[in-house]
């Protein structure tokens, strides 16, 4: 066999002072064959991106490669002077960072972006360097790529960004490119078309690809190869599908497992322990959580090969092998039967006592008189209805920018509304300029921002007392508090400590903790997980149940994320543009009929888990169009891969209601587009049993 | 095998990674600063007991001495100890230039505070005052206040509090302003926290950092305007002399007896620089983060 593109060979990195806890990267190999794609996966702090940063040789200040070579085309990189390697980085290995709007120069136009590169190392002049830029623009499937040389990166969504990114590193035709969580902050119809591109540049070009990412879904529909990491060890490696289907390390088959599908079964989905304290530097990394571990674990192993390239370090792998493919075991049904009683009580969506909340025609507009002119309004939110029974969890269902946030902020009395009104327990709540602390005490909301979402300077013990003296206006036990802390699975080391010296997963845990302190009748989760990985998300969803359990607390969780919302919602309302396009049961959204709008959303979902509905109709690259700022007609219907016509663009469609506070705003009848789309799509099962 | 050091300064990402840093205490910047900052304070509390000479004892037989062993730093036209009198004008220094960054906190803090939280017209009235009294140029308007209010100590330290807290305030304000829209501060605003809890215990306890370096900036800067004021005779009145007017006393025979003007010029150079070097190593430490 050929020598592949590139490879890394028991690389280890480590930042001073160079010991054992500093090792960030320990014997790590990697293999990428050309024109294929390789995949790398792991939570965060696994030490994916310091692979890709020790490739470009870019770690940050002090960080050394203690032992290992890269290898690329055949030349060691790690024996290469800087002045070589600066003719290879862009040209030949080109690098894609996660955040498009930080990685593109916000003052520079993104023709001069583009051609930069092709000047520097191509040494074209600045007349056929723009024509190429055009090219690469077209290329990516960018519409109009003349005229978009001549915007700024602003002007641009976060899709098409990504995209001028990823032509920007195509520009010098590099044979290698490196793409750090490429898709993360987009949404799914976006991350979808983005991956699509990718698949399709490999094939086209030939090109070699890094992925990197914690989105499982999103690395399964592109890559050849796979590697896992964990504590900076690869675990596993070797082709990706039948490491997907039946992984030979522990880590990587608890990891696949909690992979919250949209078609598999809503069994219970596995749990992997809570990270605790510090990772194993030598032995196996992962055997404090592993369930499966034993005293050899903590023995220096090697590897082990399955087969051919594929590796495992798991001193157990053959007893892991045996426990089958992932999809046909783990769904034990006597589980999934008590997970479903669990989540949905009976009757929930209908019950007919008084709701905990209900919130009708609920409007929030943006702008405001001038001079007695008034401007033309925007609606954030846009009459929005809907109602919370006890124990009940509604999710907010919407894109970034559909108003799902501005909804929280509403009800919780941070944004007062402009008309419709908010009950708690039939209590009319829109009058207060600002709540009583009564009502403060029974909604409380999480937010999404983790960096932010605590004082950075109080203690812990500080930050979850302050809900007691502030209700309750006493301070609280010390073992009250451990209490409290244990109840979201973390230790009571970490009173004492600074918020600011907690991972982003402890940080959100004890928000959510403080959130609970003061027993609220509705919490709200305004997408306070988004940015966890996979894992965490699992863990975390499956504490706020059994959280729920005890206390009958309804919820209200917003977020993007389809598949995982049907492992945690009863009820669900889909917004689009601050408008509510659909409600429902979380059962019955999730198959046919769907409004235009969830369909994209479900065939977003669908492809990103790798299956290929029929295709949707080419849509528009989502303009910026601000919210509601479609006056007459559907607002939808720009986008709509469905449109009739013109009657779409002017007439507000008409609220169509079926069975079980089933609604859906379109001009097409229910089930016309139930027979258009059952076609196309199996219905998903959130029952047992039915995988496809 | 070990490949190489991999050097990526200058590179864009810049922080250093936490466990690089070296603790402050042993910056050498800082450390330097700090023991010049502690000898002053240290010689001007302990003035009166380390003084060779009573500060306005005269002595017509030994005018504009230069230094000597009887005299380290020589004598003015009067005969008087000229390192007795730096030493005792130093506790007046230190005096008015923490009495007037007190001023200034006294009034940027709230206003600031209050400014970031509240936004809005609020916002527009405190700092708009706040620009109109910062158009002044800086020693015009304490010249103003000076002369309607007369030349003493106090009135002294209230000018220079005035003419400086815009910018505390601007310094303050802009503190808050970054944490003003975190999610922790809505949250304590979704919990039912009254604006003043918010204020006190959300708001300021972020911008401390920068009032650590708003305070040893705007010593150094009051100090300088203060000794400007009693170097105009607007401040202290004679005999008793800080660092400003043993300048201005130096004035007549400063080249004849350079050493009159020279040691009340060092002591103010290092006490001022010793500040803003302070001030500037702990700012460097609260952009990386590492701070408070």
């Amino acid at each position: 066999m050929a020598e592949p593109l590139l490879q890394v060979e028991n690389l280890s990195v480590a930042y001073p002072p160079y010991d054992a806890e500093r090792t960030v990267l320990r014997q790590v190999s990697l293999a990428v064959e050309s024109g294929e794609a390789l995949g790398i996966i792991g939570e965060s702090g696994s030490g994916k991106s310091t692979v890709a940063l020790a490739i470009l040789d870019y770690l940050a200040t002090g960080g050394r490669y203690l032992d290992g070579r890269i290898r690329f085309a055949g030349k060691e990189l790690t024996a290469m002077t800087r002045r070589q390697k600066r003719s290879l980085y862009g040209r030949e290995i080109a690098y894609v960072a996660q955040d498009p709007s930080a990685s593109l120069n916000p003052s520079l136009k993104i023709g001069t972006q583009l051609t930069e590169g092709m000047a520097l190392h191509l040494g074209m002049d600045a007349e056929s360097a723009r024509k190429k830029a055009v090219a690469l623009l077209d290329e990516v499937r960018l519409r109009d790529p003349v005229r978009l040389l001549d915007r700024y990166p602003h002007q641009l969504s976060g899709g098409m960004q990504q995209r001028v990114c990823i032509a920007m590193a195509l520009a010098c035709d590099p044979s290698l490119v490196i793409l750090d969580e490429p898709t993360t902050g987009l949404d799914a119809v976006t991350e979808t078309a983005i991956l699509d591109l990718l698949k399709d540049l490999k094939l086209k070009r030939r090109l070699s690809i890094i992925l990197i990412s914690h989105n499982l879904a999103a690395v399964a529909g592109l890559a050849d190869a796979i590697a896992i990491m964990y504590g900076g060890m690869v675990v596993e490696s070797g082709p990706a599908a039948p490491i997907f289907a039946r992984p030979a390390h522990r880590y990587s088959r608890l990891l696949l497992d909690a992979l919250p599908s949209l078609r598999a079964p809503s069994r219970a989905l596995s749990e992997i322990p809570w990270q605790e304290a510090s990772i194993p530097r030598t032995g196996c990394p992962f055997r404090d959580r592993c369930d499966m571990a034993i005293a050899a674990c903590a023995d220096e192993f090697s590897s082990a090969v399955v087969n051919e390239s594929w590796l495992t370090r798991c001193v157990r792998w053959k007893d892991v092998l045996a426990a089958g493919p992932r999809h046909e075991c783990a769904s034990d049904a006597h589980d999934e039967h008590a997970f479903s009683a669990q989540i949905r009580p009976a009757g929930a969506g209908t019950t007919t006592a008084m709701p905990v909340l209900s919130v009708s025609s609920l409007v929030h507009g943006y702008g405001r008189k001038r001079l007695g002119r008034p401007e033309a309004e925007v609606r954030a939110v846009d009459d929005v209805s809907f109602e919370l029974a006890e124990g009940e969890t509604l999710g907010v269902i919407g894109e970034s920018g559909s108003g799902k946030s501005t909804l929280a902020r509403c009800v919780v009395g941070l944004v007062q509304p402009t008309a419709g009104s908010i009950r708690l327990a039939g209590k009319e709540l829109t009058g207060f300029s600002r709540y009583p602390r009564e009502v403060c005490r029974q909604i409380q909301i999480v937010f999404q921002n983790i960096a932010g979402s605590l004082h950075p300077r109080k203690t812990m013990s500080r930050v979850l007392a302050r809900p007691y003296q502030l209700y309750e206006h006493r301070t609280p036990a010390l073992d009250e508090l451990q209490r409290l802390i244990a109840s979201v699975g973390l230790k009571a080391h970490l009173l004492p400590k600074r918020a600011s010296a907690l991972s982003g997963g402890e940080k959100q845990r004890s928000a959510l903790a403080r959130a609970y302190a003061p027993r609220p009748s509705v919490l709200i989760l305004d997408e306070a997980f988004s940015a966890l990985d996979a894992s965490m998300k699992i863990r975390v969803a499956r504490l706020i149940r059994d959280r729920k359990q005890e206390l009958g607390t309804s919820i209200i969780f917003i977020t993007h994320d389809l598949p995982f919302v049907k492992y945690v919602a009863d009820r669900l309302i889909v917004m689009y543009r601050g408008w509510v396009c659909e409600t429902g049961r979380a059962a019955d959204i999730l198959s046919p009929p769907y409004h235009p709008y969830t369909e994209t959303l479900v065939w977003a979902a669908l492809r990103l888990e790798g299956e290929r509905p029929a295709t949707l109709p080419e849509t528009a690259e989502r303009d910026s169009t601000p919210a509601g700022a479609a006056v007459k007609g559907c607002p939808f219907a720009s986008q709509c891969p469905r449109k009739l016509g013109t009657i779409c663009e002017t007439q507000s469609p008409p609220v169509r209601r079926g069975a079980e506070g089933r609604q859906i705003a379109c001009h097409i009848p229910m089930d016309d587009l139930r027979e258009m789309q059952l076609a196309e799509y199996p219905p998903i099962a959130i029952a047992k049993g039915a995988r496809a | 095998m070990t490949i190489g050091t991999v050097d990526v300064a200058g590179t864009d990402t810049g922080v250093v990674p936490v466990h690089m840093r070296r603790p402050l205490w042993r910056d050498p910047v800082f450390v330097g600063a700090g023991t010049v900052l502690l000898i002053h304070v240290f010689l001007a509390l302990l003035a009166p007991l380390i003084i060779p000479y009573p500060p306005d004892q005269m002595s017509f037989s030994a005018t504009l001495q230069p230094p000597s062993l009887e005299h380290w730093f020589g004598t003015d036209r009067y005969g008087r100890d000229l390192l007795s009198r730096v030493i005792m004008g130093g506790q007046l220094t230190l005096a008015f230039g923490f009495g007037s960054v007190a001023m200034c906190l006294l009034i940027g803090l709230p206003a600031g505070l209050i400014s970031a939280y509240y936004g809005g017209l609020v916002d527009q009235v405190i700092m708009r005052t706040m620009d109109i009294l910062m158009s002044f140029p800086t020693l015009l308007l304490g010249l103003l206040i000076l002369i309607i209010a007369g030349p003493d100590l106090g009135n002294l330290i209230i000018a220079v509090g005035i003419v400086y807290c815009p910018r505390t305030t601007r310094v303050v304000r802009a503190a808050a302003l970054t944490v003003r829209h975190s999610a922790f501060i809505e949250a304590a605003q979704a919990r039912g926290e009254s604006s003043a809890y918010i204020i006190v215990r959300e708001l300021l306890p972020c911008a401390w950092g920068a009032i650590i370096v708003e305070i040893c900036i705007r010593l150094g800067y009051a100090i300088l305007l203060g000794a400007s004021f009693n170097y105009l005779g607007l401040g202290v009145q004679p005999p008793a002399a800080d660092w400003g007017l043993l300048v201005h006393e130096a004035r007549s025979q400063m080249l004849r007896a350079p050493w009159t003007a020279i040691f009340p010029i060092l002591f103010i150079t290092t006490l001022v620089s010793s500040l803003h070097l302070l001030g500037d190593t702990i700012d460097e430490r609260l952009k990386e983060g590492d701070v408070g």
